[in-house]
Protein backbone atom coordinates (compact mmCIF):
# COMPACT_ATOMS: atom_id res chain seq x y z
CA UNK A 1 0.00 0.00 0.00
CA UNK A 2 2.58 2.67 -0.97
CA UNK A 3 2.63 4.75 -3.60
CA UNK A 4 5.40 7.20 -4.75
CA UNK A 5 4.13 8.40 -7.98
CA UNK A 6 0.60 10.42 -7.95
CA UNK A 7 0.38 9.22 -11.85
CA UNK A 8 0.00 5.83 -10.82
CA UNK A 9 -1.98 6.02 -7.68
CA UNK A 10 -4.85 7.89 -9.92
CA UNK A 11 -3.95 5.17 -13.00
CA UNK A 12 -4.91 2.70 -10.04
CA UNK A 13 -7.68 4.11 -8.88
CA UNK A 14 -9.40 4.96 -11.75
CA UNK A 15 -9.05 1.24 -12.40
CA UNK A 16 -11.23 0.33 -9.39
CA UNK A 17 -7.88 -1.17 -7.36
CA UNK A 18 -8.63 -1.56 -4.11
CA UNK A 19 -4.93 -0.30 -3.21
CA UNK A 20 -5.38 2.85 -4.58
CA UNK A 21 -8.43 3.18 -2.84
CA UNK A 22 -7.32 2.43 0.48
CA UNK A 23 -4.31 4.57 -0.27
CA UNK A 24 -6.76 7.76 -0.56
CA UNK A 25 -8.89 6.51 2.24
CA UNK A 26 -5.57 6.93 4.62
CA UNK A 27 -4.75 9.90 3.15
CA UNK A 28 -7.14 11.51 3.52
CA UNK A 29 -10.00 10.05 5.90
CA UNK A 30 -9.02 12.72 8.86
CA UNK A 31 -8.97 15.77 6.86
CA UNK A 32 -12.75 14.76 5.66
CA UNK A 33 -14.50 14.03 9.01
CA UNK A 34 -12.71 17.81 10.21
CA UNK A 35 -14.25 18.86 7.30
CA UNK A 36 -17.54 17.04 8.17
CA UNK A 37 -17.57 17.86 11.43
CA UNK A 38 -18.56 21.83 10.62
CA UNK A 39 -21.65 20.31 9.89
CA UNK A 40 -22.60 18.19 12.35
CA UNK A 41 -22.57 18.09 16.19
CA UNK A 42 -21.25 14.13 16.70
CA UNK A 43 -17.65 13.06 15.58
CA UNK A 44 -19.46 9.73 14.79
CA UNK A 45 -21.94 11.98 12.40
CA UNK A 46 -18.61 12.86 10.45
CA UNK A 47 -17.35 9.76 10.31
CA UNK A 48 -20.15 8.30 8.59
CA UNK A 49 -20.22 11.55 5.98
CA UNK A 50 -16.59 11.23 5.66
CA UNK A 51 -17.40 7.37 4.97
CA UNK A 52 -20.12 7.92 2.33
CA UNK A 53 -17.93 10.27 0.77
CA UNK A 54 -14.86 7.95 -0.03
CA UNK A 55 -17.81 5.42 -0.88
CA UNK A 56 -19.05 8.29 -3.39
CA UNK A 57 -15.65 9.07 -4.50
CA UNK A 58 -14.95 5.43 -5.22
CA UNK A 59 -18.14 4.33 -7.28
CA UNK A 60 -17.95 7.48 -9.35
CA UNK A 61 -15.60 5.96 -11.53
CA UNK A 62 -14.06 8.94 -12.72
CA UNK A 63 -10.60 10.13 -13.83
CA UNK A 64 -8.86 12.45 -12.07
CA UNK A 65 -6.06 14.67 -13.53
CA UNK A 66 -4.20 15.20 -10.24
CA UNK A 67 -4.56 14.77 -6.01
CA UNK A 68 -5.96 18.20 -6.17
CA UNK A 69 -8.71 17.23 -8.32
CA UNK A 70 -9.72 13.97 -6.13
CA UNK A 71 -9.20 15.85 -3.16
CA UNK A 72 -11.90 18.89 -4.67
CA UNK A 73 -14.09 16.16 -5.50
CA UNK A 74 -14.34 14.94 -1.90
CA UNK A 75 -14.57 18.00 -0.48
CA UNK A 76 -17.38 18.35 -2.49
CA UNK A 77 -19.47 15.90 -1.93
CA UNK A 78 -18.62 15.97 1.70
CA UNK A 79 -20.03 19.35 1.78
CA UNK A 80 -22.61 18.10 -0.25
CA UNK A 81 -23.53 15.60 2.37
CA UNK A 82 -22.86 17.86 5.11
CA UNK A 83 -25.20 20.23 3.94
CA UNK A 84 -27.81 17.53 3.51
CA UNK A 85 -27.66 16.87 7.27
CA UNK A 86 -28.07 19.98 8.25
CA UNK A 87 -30.97 19.84 6.65
CA UNK A 88 -32.57 17.20 7.44
CA UNK A 89 -32.12 17.71 10.84
CA UNK A 90 -33.12 21.22 10.62
CA UNK A 91 -36.41 19.75 9.09
CA UNK A 92 -37.05 17.75 11.93
CA UNK A 93 -36.26 20.37 14.42
CA UNK A 94 -37.15 23.43 12.75
CA UNK A 95 -40.15 24.95 10.58
CA UNK A 96 -39.51 23.97 7.25
CA UNK A 97 -39.01 27.70 5.51
CA UNK A 98 -36.59 28.60 8.54
CA UNK A 99 -34.57 25.49 7.48
CA UNK A 100 -33.28 26.54 4.07
CA UNK A 101 -32.50 30.23 5.16
CA UNK A 102 -30.27 29.01 7.82
CA UNK A 103 -28.70 26.42 4.82
CA UNK A 104 -28.23 29.73 2.89
CA UNK A 105 -26.49 31.28 5.61
CA UNK A 106 -23.94 28.72 6.42
CA UNK A 107 -22.96 27.97 3.03
CA UNK A 108 -20.11 30.51 2.24
CA UNK A 109 -18.52 29.74 6.06
CA UNK A 110 -18.36 25.87 5.06
CA UNK A 111 -16.93 26.41 1.75
CA UNK A 112 -14.04 28.22 3.58
CA UNK A 113 -13.38 25.49 5.56
CA UNK A 114 -11.44 23.60 3.22
CA UNK A 115 -8.70 26.36 3.73
CA UNK A 116 -8.59 25.56 7.44
CA UNK A 117 -8.90 21.81 6.81
CA UNK A 118 -6.57 21.78 4.19
CA UNK A 119 -3.70 23.49 6.07
CA UNK A 120 -4.49 21.82 9.58
CA UNK A 121 -3.92 18.67 7.86
CA UNK A 122 -0.86 19.29 6.44
CA UNK A 123 0.93 20.68 9.13
CA UNK A 124 -0.19 17.86 11.24
CA UNK A 125 0.94 15.46 8.43
CA UNK A 126 4.31 16.91 8.49
CA UNK A 127 4.36 16.60 12.41
CA UNK A 128 3.75 13.03 12.32
CA UNK A 129 7.28 12.64 9.54
CA UNK A 130 9.00 13.09 12.97
CA UNK A 131 10.83 9.87 14.68
CA UNK A 132 8.83 8.44 16.64
CA UNK A 133 10.14 8.82 20.08
CA UNK A 134 10.30 13.08 19.04
CA UNK A 135 7.10 13.03 17.71
CA UNK A 136 5.44 10.97 21.19
CA UNK A 137 7.27 13.24 23.14
CA UNK A 138 5.67 16.54 21.14
CA UNK A 139 2.20 15.11 20.92
CA UNK A 140 2.48 14.38 24.90
CA UNK A 141 3.48 17.97 25.98
CA UNK A 142 2.06 19.91 23.12
CA UNK A 143 -1.12 18.05 22.19
CA UNK A 144 -2.13 16.71 25.65
CA UNK A 145 -0.32 19.37 27.71
CA UNK A 146 1.80 17.67 29.33
CA UNK A 147 4.63 19.45 31.64
CA UNK A 148 7.92 17.79 31.00
CA UNK A 149 7.98 15.86 34.76
CA UNK A 150 4.91 14.17 33.16
CA UNK A 151 5.85 13.20 30.41
CA UNK A 152 9.31 11.92 32.52
CA UNK A 153 7.29 9.92 34.55
CA UNK A 154 4.89 8.54 31.84
CA UNK A 155 7.36 7.44 29.77
CA UNK A 156 9.38 6.15 32.37
CA UNK A 157 12.20 8.64 31.22
CA UNK A 158 14.91 11.25 32.47
CA UNK A 159 13.28 14.46 32.44
CA UNK A 160 17.24 15.60 30.49
CA UNK A 161 15.66 13.05 27.56
CA UNK A 162 12.77 14.76 27.57
CA UNK A 163 13.72 18.30 27.22
CA UNK A 164 16.96 16.64 24.53
CA UNK A 165 14.16 15.09 22.54
CA UNK A 166 12.22 18.26 22.33
CA UNK A 167 15.34 19.83 21.48
CA UNK A 168 16.20 17.57 18.54
CA UNK A 169 12.29 16.83 17.07
CA UNK A 170 12.25 20.99 17.11
CA UNK A 171 15.70 21.05 14.81
CA UNK A 172 14.59 17.88 12.78
CA UNK A 173 11.04 20.50 12.48
CA UNK A 174 13.50 23.12 11.44
CA UNK A 175 14.87 20.65 8.84
CA UNK A 176 11.56 19.51 7.41
CA UNK A 177 9.77 22.34 7.31
CA UNK A 178 12.80 25.54 6.97
CA UNK A 179 12.88 28.83 7.31
CA UNK A 180 11.70 31.40 9.63
CA UNK A 181 8.87 32.19 8.99
CA UNK A 182 7.45 28.91 10.21
CA UNK A 183 7.87 30.18 13.78
CA UNK A 184 4.18 29.94 14.05
CA UNK A 185 4.19 26.36 14.64
CA UNK A 186 7.62 25.87 16.17
CA UNK A 187 6.36 28.60 19.15
CA UNK A 188 2.73 26.81 19.89
CA UNK A 189 4.73 23.31 19.87
CA UNK A 190 7.82 24.37 21.52
CA UNK A 191 7.09 27.09 23.44
CA UNK A 192 3.83 26.83 25.14
CA UNK A 193 5.05 24.18 27.46
CA UNK A 194 8.47 25.65 28.75
CA UNK A 195 11.48 23.40 27.73
CA UNK B 1 -19.43 19.00 -12.44
CA UNK B 2 -17.36 21.96 -11.11
CA UNK B 3 -14.76 22.09 -9.39
CA UNK B 4 -13.16 25.47 -9.71
CA UNK B 5 -14.35 26.40 -6.05
CA UNK B 6 -13.23 23.51 -4.24
CA UNK B 7 -9.57 23.59 -6.03
CA UNK B 8 -8.96 27.07 -5.50
CA UNK B 9 -9.54 26.91 -2.17
CA UNK B 10 -7.10 23.62 -1.60
CA UNK B 11 -4.58 25.93 -3.44
CA UNK B 12 -4.80 28.68 -1.23
CA UNK B 13 -4.54 26.24 1.73
CA UNK B 14 -1.11 24.93 -0.31
CA UNK B 15 -0.21 28.75 -0.18
CA UNK B 16 -0.72 29.12 3.33
CA UNK B 17 1.27 26.20 4.72
CA UNK B 18 3.88 27.03 2.25
CA UNK B 19 4.09 31.03 3.94
CA UNK B 20 4.26 29.06 7.45
CA UNK B 21 7.26 27.33 6.05
CA UNK B 22 8.79 30.33 4.63
CA UNK B 23 9.20 29.04 1.55
CA UNK B 24 6.06 30.84 -0.08
CA UNK B 25 6.68 32.32 -3.72
CA UNK B 26 5.72 35.69 -4.20
CA UNK B 27 3.25 34.76 -7.33
CA UNK B 28 2.15 32.76 -4.95
CA UNK B 29 1.90 35.61 -2.47
CA UNK B 30 0.27 37.58 -4.80
CA UNK B 31 -2.51 35.16 -5.41
CA UNK B 32 -3.20 34.85 -1.40
CA UNK B 33 -3.31 38.45 -0.92
CA UNK B 34 -6.00 38.88 -3.36
CA UNK B 35 -7.84 35.98 -2.17
CA UNK B 36 -7.97 37.49 1.42
CA UNK B 37 -8.99 40.72 0.13
CA UNK B 38 -12.26 39.14 -1.37
CA UNK B 39 -13.84 38.92 1.72
CA UNK B 40 -13.79 39.53 5.67
CA UNK B 41 -14.37 35.30 6.03
CA UNK B 42 -11.33 35.06 3.69
CA UNK B 43 -9.50 36.70 6.55
CA UNK B 44 -11.18 35.06 9.42
CA UNK B 45 -10.17 31.24 7.91
CA UNK B 46 -6.61 32.69 7.05
CA UNK B 47 -6.48 33.63 10.87
CA UNK B 48 -8.26 30.98 12.31
CA UNK B 49 -5.05 28.58 10.75
CA UNK B 50 -2.54 31.00 12.49
CA UNK B 51 -4.32 30.61 15.73
CA UNK B 52 -2.93 28.33 18.43
CA UNK B 53 -5.70 27.03 19.97
CA UNK B 54 -7.43 26.62 16.51
CA UNK B 55 -4.56 24.58 15.47
CA UNK B 56 -4.26 22.70 18.56
CA UNK B 57 -8.17 21.61 18.55
CA UNK B 58 -7.48 20.66 15.01
CA UNK B 59 -4.71 18.03 15.86
CA UNK B 60 -6.52 16.87 18.04
CA UNK B 61 -9.54 15.91 16.38
CA UNK B 62 -7.42 14.64 13.43
CA UNK B 63 -5.60 12.48 15.84
CA UNK B 64 -8.85 11.10 17.44
CA UNK B 65 -10.14 10.55 13.65
CA UNK B 66 -7.36 8.55 12.91
CA UNK B 67 -8.10 6.39 15.86
CA UNK B 68 -11.17 5.76 14.07
CA UNK B 69 -9.97 4.70 10.53
CA UNK B 70 -11.04 1.55 9.05
CA UNK B 71 -10.58 0.80 5.27
CA UNK B 72 -12.90 -2.49 5.95
CA UNK B 73 -15.92 -0.24 6.73
CA UNK B 74 -15.37 1.31 3.46
CA UNK B 75 -14.65 -1.81 1.62
CA UNK B 76 -17.72 -3.70 3.33
CA UNK B 77 -19.86 -1.54 1.64
CA UNK B 78 -17.74 -1.21 -1.78
CA UNK B 79 -17.43 -5.18 -2.27
CA UNK B 80 -20.34 -7.47 -2.44
CA UNK B 81 -18.89 -10.83 -1.70
CA UNK B 82 -20.47 -14.56 -1.62
CA UNK B 83 -20.47 -15.92 1.93
CA UNK B 84 -18.12 -18.73 0.75
CA UNK B 85 -15.28 -16.32 0.09
CA UNK B 86 -15.30 -14.70 3.39
CA UNK B 87 -16.57 -15.79 6.49
CA UNK B 88 -19.27 -13.39 8.76
CA UNK B 89 -17.29 -11.03 10.47
CA UNK B 90 -18.65 -7.94 11.66
CA UNK B 91 -22.63 -8.17 12.89
CA UNK B 92 -22.23 -5.30 14.28
CA UNK B 93 -24.69 -3.36 17.05
CA UNK B 94 -26.46 -0.74 15.59
CA UNK B 95 -25.75 2.83 16.02
CA UNK B 96 -28.97 4.11 16.40
CA UNK B 97 -30.47 3.36 19.70
CA UNK B 98 -31.64 6.70 20.47
CA UNK B 99 -34.80 6.14 17.29
CA UNK B 100 -37.44 3.47 17.88
CA UNK B 101 -37.93 1.22 14.85
CA UNK B 102 -39.80 -1.52 13.74
CA UNK B 103 -40.18 -3.30 11.22
CA UNK B 104 -43.30 -5.36 10.05
CA UNK B 105 -42.62 -7.22 6.71
CA UNK B 106 -46.33 -9.50 5.08
CA UNK B 107 -46.24 -11.07 2.19
CA UNK B 108 -47.18 -9.84 -1.18
CA UNK B 109 -46.30 -12.24 -3.72
CA UNK B 110 -49.41 -11.22 -5.84
CA UNK B 111 -48.43 -7.41 -5.46
CA UNK B 112 -45.54 -7.07 -7.18
CA UNK B 113 -47.20 -8.63 -10.14
CA UNK B 114 -50.01 -6.67 -9.73
CA UNK B 115 -47.39 -3.47 -9.71
CA UNK B 116 -45.33 -4.82 -12.25
CA UNK B 117 -47.80 -4.61 -14.91
CA UNK B 118 -48.62 -0.83 -14.19
CA UNK B 119 -45.18 0.72 -14.77
CA UNK B 120 -43.22 -0.43 -17.69
CA UNK B 121 -44.15 2.07 -19.95
CA UNK B 122 -43.62 4.91 -17.87
CA UNK B 123 -39.57 3.31 -17.03
CA UNK B 124 -36.95 3.55 -19.87
CA UNK B 125 -36.82 0.04 -19.84
CA UNK B 126 -33.28 -0.47 -20.74
CA UNK B 127 -32.08 -3.61 -22.34
CA UNK B 128 -28.60 -3.56 -20.41
CA UNK B 129 -29.09 -2.26 -17.32
CA UNK B 130 -31.58 -0.36 -14.65
CA UNK B 131 -31.28 3.11 -12.57
CA UNK B 132 -31.91 2.57 -8.99
CA UNK B 133 -35.14 3.80 -7.60
CA UNK B 134 -36.32 7.43 -8.07
CA UNK B 135 -38.92 9.68 -6.27
CA UNK B 136 -41.80 8.36 -7.76
CA UNK B 137 -45.40 8.42 -6.17
CA UNK B 138 -49.29 8.84 -6.78
CA UNK B 139 -51.72 10.51 -4.60
CA UNK B 140 -55.34 9.10 -5.14
CA UNK B 141 -58.10 10.64 -2.73
CA UNK B 142 -61.06 8.02 -2.13
CA UNK B 143 -63.36 10.53 -4.74
CA UNK B 144 -61.28 8.61 -7.52
CA UNK B 145 -58.89 12.20 -7.92
CA UNK B 146 -54.99 11.43 -8.98
CA UNK B 147 -51.80 12.89 -8.93
CA UNK B 148 -48.25 12.26 -9.56
CA UNK B 149 -46.21 13.76 -7.30
CA UNK B 150 -42.78 15.54 -8.88
CA UNK B 151 -39.75 13.93 -8.81
CA UNK B 152 -37.62 16.84 -8.37
CA UNK B 153 -39.31 16.57 -4.61
CA UNK B 154 -39.05 13.82 -2.31
CA UNK B 155 -41.85 14.48 0.51
CA UNK B 156 -45.29 15.60 1.05
CA UNK B 157 -46.76 16.97 3.97
CA UNK B 158 -50.17 16.04 4.55
CA UNK B 159 -52.56 18.25 5.96
CA UNK B 160 -56.22 18.53 6.64
CA UNK B 161 -56.62 20.64 3.59
CA UNK B 162 -54.32 18.22 1.32
CA UNK B 163 -51.51 17.65 0.08
CA UNK B 164 -48.04 19.71 -0.04
CA UNK B 165 -44.93 20.00 -0.75
CA UNK B 166 -41.95 21.09 1.53
CA UNK B 167 -41.93 24.75 -0.01
CA UNK B 168 -45.84 24.98 0.43
CA UNK B 169 -46.41 24.39 -3.41
CA UNK B 170 -49.48 22.03 -3.13
CA UNK B 171 -50.15 18.92 -5.25
CA UNK B 172 -54.16 18.66 -4.50
CA UNK B 173 -56.64 19.30 -1.77
CA UNK B 174 -58.80 17.07 -0.06
CA UNK B 175 -62.33 18.21 -0.70
CA UNK B 176 -64.49 16.10 0.37
CA UNK B 177 -62.77 12.64 0.24
CA UNK B 178 -62.27 10.86 3.67
CA UNK B 179 -59.67 8.54 2.65
CA UNK B 180 -56.13 8.62 0.54
CA UNK B 181 -53.92 6.42 -0.17
CA UNK B 182 -49.65 7.25 -1.38
CA UNK B 183 -48.42 4.48 -3.85
CA UNK B 184 -45.00 4.07 -4.84
CA UNK B 185 -44.20 2.02 -8.06
CA UNK B 186 -41.39 -0.16 -8.25
CA UNK B 187 -38.38 2.10 -9.04
CA UNK B 188 -40.35 4.54 -7.07
CA UNK B 189 -39.51 5.76 -3.21
CA UNK B 190 -41.10 9.16 -1.46
CA UNK B 191 -41.79 10.48 1.87
CA UNK B 192 -44.66 11.58 3.47
CA UNK B 193 -45.27 13.70 6.95
CA UNK B 194 -48.80 12.97 8.37
CA UNK B 195 -50.77 15.93 9.57
CA UNK B 196 -49.82 14.71 13.53
CA UNK B 197 -45.90 15.07 12.45
CA UNK B 198 -45.47 11.90 11.65
CA UNK B 199 -42.87 10.99 9.11
CA UNK B 200 -43.15 7.78 6.86
CA UNK B 201 -40.60 6.91 4.77
CA UNK B 202 -42.44 4.76 1.67
CA UNK B 203 -39.84 1.70 0.26
CA UNK B 204 -40.62 0.49 -3.55
CA UNK B 205 -43.73 -0.88 -4.71
CA UNK B 206 -45.53 0.39 -1.44
CA UNK B 207 -49.04 1.67 -0.78
CA UNK B 208 -49.59 3.69 2.57
CA UNK B 209 -53.69 4.19 3.15
CA UNK B 210 -54.61 6.97 5.25
CA UNK B 211 -57.73 8.83 6.63
CA UNK B 212 -57.91 13.27 6.10
CA UNK B 213 -58.94 13.45 9.43
CA UNK B 214 -57.32 11.38 12.21
CA UNK B 215 -60.32 9.85 14.96
CA UNK B 216 -59.79 11.79 18.09
CA UNK B 217 -59.16 8.39 20.00
CA UNK B 218 -56.56 6.72 17.17
CA UNK B 219 -54.59 7.64 14.28
CA UNK B 220 -54.99 4.78 11.96
CA UNK B 221 -53.10 4.15 8.67
CA UNK B 222 -53.02 1.05 6.94
CA UNK B 223 -49.41 -0.28 4.75
CA UNK B 224 -48.62 -2.41 2.38
CA UNK B 225 -45.18 -2.61 1.03
CA UNK B 226 -42.54 -1.74 3.69
CA UNK B 227 -42.36 1.91 5.14
CA UNK B 228 -40.68 3.51 8.24
CA UNK B 229 -42.17 5.51 10.23
CA UNK B 230 -41.43 8.31 12.80
CA UNK B 231 -44.51 8.53 14.94
CA UNK B 232 -44.95 11.69 16.40
CA UNK B 233 -45.67 11.48 20.44
CA UNK B 234 -49.78 11.57 21.16
CA UNK B 235 -50.37 10.55 24.92
CA UNK B 236 -54.13 9.76 24.61
CA UNK B 237 -53.97 8.75 20.57
CA UNK B 238 -52.58 5.75 20.04
CA UNK B 239 -50.70 5.43 16.27
CA UNK B 240 -51.98 1.69 14.80
CA UNK B 241 -50.72 0.59 11.55
CA UNK B 242 -52.37 -2.37 9.70
CA UNK B 243 -51.80 -4.49 7.59
CA UNK B 244 -53.51 -7.67 6.25
CA UNK B 245 -54.14 -9.50 9.10
CA UNK B 246 -51.64 -7.83 11.87
CA UNK B 247 -52.17 -5.00 13.80
CA UNK B 248 -49.28 -2.76 15.39
CA UNK B 249 -49.94 0.27 17.87
CA UNK B 250 -47.79 2.51 19.16
CA UNK B 251 -48.09 4.91 21.44
CA UNK B 252 -45.19 7.04 20.13
CA UNK B 253 -42.11 5.71 18.52
CA UNK B 254 -39.98 5.43 15.57
CA UNK B 255 -40.86 2.31 13.46
CA UNK B 256 -41.00 0.59 10.22
CA UNK B 257 -43.20 -1.25 8.35
CA UNK B 258 -42.24 -3.70 5.31
CA UNK B 259 -44.68 -6.05 3.76
CA UNK B 260 -42.77 -7.95 1.18
CA UNK B 261 -41.40 -11.52 2.46
CA UNK B 262 -42.37 -14.97 1.54
CA UNK B 263 -46.28 -15.63 0.84
CA UNK B 264 -48.93 -13.94 3.88
CA UNK B 265 -46.10 -13.93 6.65
CA UNK B 266 -45.36 -10.88 8.48
CA UNK B 267 -42.04 -9.41 10.43
CA UNK B 268 -42.38 -6.98 12.52
CA UNK B 269 -39.01 -5.31 14.25
CA UNK B 270 -38.70 -2.99 16.80
CA UNK B 271 -35.86 -1.44 17.53
CA UNK B 272 -36.47 0.90 20.74
CA UNK B 273 -39.69 1.67 22.34
CA UNK B 274 -42.12 -0.59 22.92
CA UNK B 275 -45.33 -1.77 20.88
CA UNK B 276 -48.04 -4.15 20.61
CA UNK B 277 -48.22 -6.48 17.62
CA UNK B 278 -51.97 -8.39 17.49
CA UNK B 279 -52.99 -11.13 14.89
CA UNK B 280 -55.80 -10.45 13.48
CA UNK B 281 -57.24 -14.03 12.85
CA UNK B 282 -56.77 -15.40 16.41
CA UNK B 283 -56.75 -12.60 18.34
CA UNK B 284 -53.17 -13.07 19.64
CA UNK B 285 -51.14 -10.14 20.63
CA UNK B 286 -47.81 -10.05 22.70
CA UNK B 287 -45.63 -6.41 22.96
CA UNK B 288 -42.30 -6.50 21.24
CA UNK B 289 -39.21 -5.67 22.79
CA UNK B 290 -36.42 -3.57 20.97
CA UNK B 291 -34.22 -6.10 19.08
CA UNK B 292 -36.60 -8.43 18.60
CA UNK B 293 -38.38 -9.19 15.23
CA UNK B 294 -42.02 -10.70 15.55
CA UNK B 295 -43.50 -13.17 12.73
CA UNK B 296 -46.93 -13.71 11.67
CA UNK B 297 -47.56 -16.66 9.35
CA UNK B 298 -50.10 -18.81 9.15
CA UNK B 299 -52.65 -17.41 12.31
CA UNK B 300 -49.07 -17.96 14.14
CA UNK B 301 -47.84 -15.10 15.93
CA UNK B 302 -43.71 -15.57 17.18
CA UNK B 303 -40.80 -13.66 17.77
CA UNK B 304 -37.35 -14.05 17.62
CA UNK B 305 -34.18 -11.77 18.22
CA UNK B 306 -32.48 -10.31 14.86
CA UNK B 307 -29.92 -7.80 13.32
CA UNK B 308 -31.54 -4.47 13.30
CA UNK B 309 -29.25 -3.12 11.25
CA UNK B 310 -29.79 -5.58 8.58
CA UNK B 311 -33.53 -5.14 8.47
CA UNK B 312 -33.47 -1.40 8.16
CA UNK B 313 -30.45 -1.20 6.11
CA UNK B 314 -32.99 0.25 3.66
CA UNK B 315 -33.67 3.24 5.37
CA UNK B 316 -29.96 4.43 5.06
CA UNK B 317 -30.26 3.88 1.82
CA UNK B 318 -28.37 0.79 1.33
CA UNK B 319 -28.56 -3.04 0.54
CA UNK B 320 -27.85 -5.76 3.19
CA UNK B 321 -27.33 -9.34 1.30
CA UNK B 322 -25.80 -11.23 4.74
CA UNK B 323 -27.02 -14.63 4.93
CA UNK B 324 -29.81 -13.91 2.06
CA UNK B 325 -30.41 -16.70 -0.67
CA UNK B 326 -30.62 -15.97 -4.54
CA UNK B 327 -34.34 -15.27 -4.38
CA UNK B 328 -34.43 -13.05 -1.30
CA UNK B 329 -31.64 -10.68 -2.70
CA UNK B 330 -33.16 -10.57 -6.35
CA UNK B 331 -36.79 -10.66 -5.05
CA UNK B 332 -35.22 -6.65 -3.31
CA UNK B 333 -33.81 -5.93 -6.45
CA UNK B 334 -36.30 -6.21 -8.43
CA UNK B 335 -38.78 -3.82 -6.47
CA UNK B 336 -35.61 -1.14 -6.53
CA UNK B 337 -34.81 -1.71 -9.86
CA UNK B 338 -38.68 -2.45 -11.14
CA UNK B 339 -37.20 -5.30 -13.09
CA UNK B 340 -39.23 -8.61 -13.51
CA UNK B 341 -36.99 -11.67 -13.25
CA UNK B 342 -37.01 -14.86 -14.53
CA UNK B 343 -34.61 -18.09 -13.53
CA UNK B 344 -33.73 -20.28 -16.00
CA UNK B 345 -32.43 -23.47 -14.74
CA UNK B 346 -31.76 -25.13 -11.32
CA UNK B 347 -30.58 -21.94 -9.08
CA UNK B 348 -27.55 -22.66 -6.93
CA UNK B 349 -28.41 -22.71 -2.87
CA UNK B 350 -26.23 -19.99 -1.98
CA UNK B 351 -25.59 -17.30 0.57
CA UNK B 352 -24.57 -13.66 0.03
CA UNK B 353 -22.50 -11.40 2.42
CA UNK B 354 -22.25 -7.98 2.86
CA UNK B 355 -23.76 -5.23 1.01
CA UNK B 356 -24.13 -1.28 -1.39
CA UNK B 357 -25.77 1.14 -1.85
CA UNK B 358 -28.96 1.59 -3.14
CA UNK B 359 -27.82 4.36 -5.56
CA UNK B 360 -25.84 1.58 -7.54
CA UNK B 361 -26.56 1.02 -11.20
CA UNK B 362 -28.33 -2.42 -11.49
CA UNK B 363 -25.11 -4.14 -13.05
CA UNK B 364 -23.16 -2.98 -10.48
CA UNK B 365 -24.90 -4.82 -8.21
CA UNK B 366 -25.13 -7.79 -10.79
CA UNK B 367 -21.62 -8.76 -10.19
CA UNK B 368 -22.14 -10.76 -7.33
CA UNK B 369 -23.64 -13.22 -9.79
CA UNK B 370 -20.48 -14.23 -11.53
CA UNK B 371 -18.80 -15.03 -8.08
CA UNK B 372 -21.52 -17.83 -8.09
CA UNK B 373 -21.28 -19.25 -11.81
CA UNK B 374 -24.34 -17.32 -12.90
CA UNK B 375 -24.48 -14.76 -15.28
CA UNK B 376 -27.66 -12.42 -16.34
CA UNK B 377 -29.05 -10.65 -19.31
CA UNK B 378 -32.12 -8.25 -20.52
CA UNK B 379 -34.73 -9.88 -23.03
CA UNK B 380 -35.62 -7.37 -25.75
CA UNK B 381 -38.80 -6.64 -23.15
CA UNK B 382 -36.43 -5.84 -20.58
CA UNK B 383 -36.77 -9.16 -18.16
CA UNK B 384 -33.80 -9.96 -16.41
CA UNK B 385 -32.91 -13.13 -17.24
CA UNK B 386 -30.05 -15.34 -14.20
CA UNK B 387 -28.41 -19.04 -15.83
CA UNK B 388 -25.90 -20.62 -14.71
CA UNK B 389 -23.24 -20.72 -16.61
Amino acid sequence: MKYTSEKELLEDFSEGKEEACAYIYHRYFARICLFASSFVYESKESEDIAEESFIRLWQSKRNYESIQHLKAALYQTARRLGLNYQASRQRRFNRVDTYIRLQDQNQSNQLQEIVYTETMAELYHALNKLPHKAREIVELTYLEGLSNQEVADLLNINIQTVKNQKLRALSLLRKLLSRDSFHYLMSIVFFSSKI
Amino acid sequence: MNLTEEELLIRISTFIVQEMKGEQRAEDRLLLKKWLSESPENQAVYKRCFDQIMQKKAFESLQEFEKNRDFEKVRSKLFVRPVSQKAFQFKRLLPYVAAACLLIAFGAVWYSNQIGLKIPAENQLSQTDRLPAKNRATVTFSDGRQFQLNELESEVFISYKGVHYDDGGAVAETQAAQFATIETPRGGIYDVVLPDGTRVKLNAATTLRYPTVFAKDKREVSVDGEAYFEVANRQNQPFIVETANQQVSVLGTHFNVNTFGDKSEIKTTLLEGKVQVKELTGGKHIVLLPGYQSLVNKGKLTSRAVDVEQELAWVDGRFNFDGKSLFEVMDDLSRWYNVDVEYRGEMPDVEFFGGTYRTSKLSTILKILKDQNLHYHFTPNGKLIIEKN
